[in-house]
């Protein structure tokens, strides 16, 4: 009886002790999301400014600004932003791609950021507009149009982060929301396209997923 | 019946519960019981029993039946329970009932207060990291130098304390702290950062020290609708000192409240107790109260609970109780003066037969053989009809409580010397061992009358030669006795016989209805024996033979005289 009334207490006071001893104190936690990202500033602007995409140590690309007009040619991002004050012209296409082709700069360097393009130092590089004529100028308007670069390099030959940085870096010099599709075509005759996929948040840009599919390799000419 | 012979033991003269001859024996039971239970009724009055029984330690007559009485017996159970009693049994359930709830209410209580303080304290943090970030810009690619500068600033404005920030990009590991890459950050949350651009946190507990790290990487908008990751994610390392104070002493409270609680419990634990347990108290003291004879014991009816139910049930049952007990008792008392009456009313008319009879028997050698013969068993039968009348008269007083004991300080030896001789059984018939020197303290009369009856009886039912012996020994209760022993060479007792043989006129044989004795004498003698306090046995001895022991206390109590 006793014994019983005993296995009973310690079966109702098991659980109760078990609750007490398991939530003392803080205990740790998983990685738990909470909220968005942080937006910061950024000087970067679009009359002066341009992004180029290059390649972070874990894989990812990272947007770098650089300094392409006449003011500021030398990347330091300070002065001309300054001085500069809009009367300069935005880059074009073909300088921003160029200056992609040369690789990172020492600042980049520094940072550990990299390319996977191959340099060439001094190709040109020749843009067309695949549909509409929209003003270099005015980035905003030119959502519909595609950009189509002739490369002076090859294409089949690139892996997919070069692909990308190519991409974006193109697209991002186009449209401020870098939503332009992009087609390359290379000096050995390998085109590859596809819109970049940088942008984090999911309504503004395709899925992720898409631009892969888009990406034809090179070794399919069109 | 029973109740009247439960009184029996609660007299200082139980010793009688000794003789071997009391169990069964329906007709002499309540006789004897009321032979013995009686005498010490009469002189201290009729609390004297329960007094004794109730109070055990206190007399020492009581003392020393302690053991034996149905009392005694019926209590001790009581007292093995209360080891694990009902009190003990009730406060733990209600003890048993708070610690569970208290413990179960605080713990929940103290996690989701918990839960709720680290939220705040994680989202406010968050929030306020985000924020300040959000104040700061960068150039891109970032440059170590200059980010300590802002990070040492976010820092400085963290809530709801300071805390360490770091920065990773690229390859760049820059600090507010000393050191520039933390150990607390977990490589999870770097993945998750990394893999997301969207901030989160993780509670690391480092060293029995929990931290809060808040992941937060940044984006910049390009365009109107486009945002771009920067690739610089901003850590922050929070200690949660603040929290942890809060949590414990969320726990202390916790704590503080159960254990009161369980001191409050206790307390109509104990109420409840001693609600249930002082009727039962009650009842028990009223049960025993009864049990030693008092059956006007009543419990006063409180309340309607099942407990008074009870109660009620007792006194009703406890009414009817007294009330047969009072009918029997009194129907026996009529029985009893009956039978006293009737033989002093035979006592006069059979003196004058017996003067006749005597004149008749000096006469009787001058009458023809056959008035002879005739006139001398009329007298035999007289004289026998005198000693039974005698013998009832003596009996009757011993029914009413009558019978007084003289003690006188004499010598054993030779009381019993002079008993043989008054019987003139001095011839080899009668054997003596009596050493000399046994003073003892009892009622001459009375110790003639036993040792006769004893010797008698051996002489008429055992075989000659009858041995008489006399010593002193100690009883099982430490008691200095007298033992008499009267040892015959018959064929002994039949042992079924042996239980009912001090009964009241009991016939060993079916068959002989008449004897030499009144059939009273052993009765006689037992009733005597007790009236000293006294046991008398019967017995067998191993070679053949009936062996009737007398034990007598050398010393009585006066207040059992």
């Amino acid at each position: 009886m006793s014994q019983g009334r005993v296995h009973r207490r310690s079966l109702a006071a098991g659980p109760v002790a078990a609750l007490l001893l398991s939530g003392c104190g803080i205990p740790e936690s998983d990685v738990i999301e909470a909220g968005g990202p942080a937006h910061v500033q950024n000087f970067v602007s679009e009359a002066y400014g341009a992004l180029l995409f290059f390649r972070l140590p874990h894989g990812d690309l990272a947007p770098v600004t650089r300094q392409l007009t006449p003011v500021a040619a030398t990347g330091e991002f300070g002065g001309g932003y300054q001085e500069g004050g809009g009367t300069v012209r935005p880059p074009t296409t073909e300088k921003v791609i160029s200056a992609l082709l040369h690789g990172p700069g020492p600042a980049d360097r520094a940072a550990g950021l990299d390319t996977a393009l191959p340099r060439v130092p001094d190709g040109t590089v020749r843009v067309r507009f695949s549909v509409g004529t929209s003003a270099s100028a005015s980035g905003s308007g030119s959502g519909s149009g595609g950009v189509v670069l002739d490369l002076p390099l090859a294409v089949a030959g690139l892996d997919a982060t070069a692909v990308r940085q190519l991409i974006c870096t193109a697209a991002y010099s186009k449209d401020r929301d870098g939503r332009v599709p992009v087609r390359l075509t290379g000096r050995d005759g390998a085109t590859t396209s596809g819109t970049c996929d940088v942008d984090p948040q999911p309504g503004n840009a395709p899925a992720p997923a898409g631009t892969d599919g888009r990406t034809v390799p090179g070794d399919r000419p069109q | 019946m029973n109740l009247l012979g439960r009184k029996r033991p609660g007299g200082p003269d139980d010793g009688t519960e000794n003789v071997s001859v009391a169990p069964p024996a329906p007709g002499a039971h309540h006789g004897s019981a009321d032979a013995h239970g009686r005498p010490h009724h009469a002189p201290a009055g009729d609390t004297h029993t329960p007094c004794g029984d109730t109070h055990t330690p206190s007399g020492d007559g009581a003392r020393r039946a302690g053991d034996e009485r149905p009392g005694a017996r019926g209590r001790r159970p009581v007292r093995r329970t209360t080891a694990f009693g009902l009190r003990t049994r009730l406060v733990l359930a209600f003890l048993l009932v708070a610690a569970v709830s208290a413990g179960t209410t605080s713990a929940l209580t103290y996690r989701e207060a918990r839960n709720a303080l680290l939220h705040t304290a994680q989202d406010t943090a968050v929030a306020t990291f985000r924020e300040h970030v959000r104040q700061t810009s960068f150039a891109l690619p970032v440059r170590a130098e200059g980010t300590e500068e802002i990070l040492r600033d976010i820092a400085r404005k963290g809530k709801p304390r300071p805390w360490v920030v770091f920065a990773e990009y690229g390859t760049i590991r820059v600090s507010s702290g000393t050191s520039p890459v933390s150990t607390v950050i977990t490589p999870q949350l770097r993945r998750a950062a990394q893999a997301n651009p969207r901030g989160s946190f993780e509670r690391v507990v480092k060293d029995g020290v929990p931290y809060l790290t808040i992941a937060m990487p940044t984006v910049f908008r390009t365009g109107p609708q486009s945002t771009l990751p920067t690739g610089l994610i901003l850590y922050a390392v929070m200690r949660m000192n603040d929290e942890q104070t809060n949590v414990d002493a969320l726990l202390t409270a916790a704590r503080n409240g159960a254990v009161p609680g369980l001191a409050v419990a206790l307390l109509p634990g104990l109420l409840a107790a001693r609600s249930v347990l002082r009727p039962v108290r009650e009842l028990r003291r009223a049960a025993h109260s009864m049990g030693s004879g008092r059956l006007d014991t009543r419990i006063p009816v409180r309340g309607t609970d099942e407990l008074a139910d009870l109660a009620h049930t007792f006194n009703e049952t406890a009414g009817s109780l007294e009330h047969s007990v009072e009918e029997l008792r009194r129907a026996e008392a009529r029985a009893r003066r009956f039978a006293s009456d009737v033989s002093h009313e035979l006592r006069t008319p059979l003196a004058g037969m017996l003067a006749v009879t005597e004149v008749l028997d000096e006469d009787a050698d001058q009458l023809d053989p056959d008035t002879a013969r005739a006139v001398r068993l009329i007298s035999a039968e007289t004289g026998k009809l005198a000693v039974l009348v005698e013998d009832l008269i003596e009996i009757s007083r011993f029914d009413a409580h009558a019978a007084e004991l003289n003690t006188d300080e004499l010598d054993a030896a030779e009381a019993i010397r002079k008993t043989l001789g008054n019987r003139h059984w001095t011839d080899d018939r009668v054997r003596a061992e009596l050493p000399d020197g046994i003073r003892v303290r009892l009622d001459p009369r009375r110790f003639d009358i036993v040792v006769a009856n004893l010797v008698g009886n051996a002489l008429r039912h055992g075989a000659a030669p009858v041995t008489v012996r006399l010593s002193t020994g100690t009883r099982s209760d430490g008691e200095a006795v007298l033992i008499t022993e009267v040892a015959d060479n018959g064929p002994g007792i039949r042992p079924d016989v042996l239980p009912h043989i001090f009964d009241r006129f009991y016939k060993a044989d079916a068959a002989r209805t008449r004897s030499a004795g009144s059939g009273l004498g052993l009765a006689i003698t037992r009733e005597n024996v007790g009236l000293h306090a006294g046991t008398v046995r019967a017995g067998n001895r191993p070679g053949g033979g009936a062996v009737f022991t007398v034990e007598i206390p050398l010393h009585r109590n006066e207040d059992g005289a």
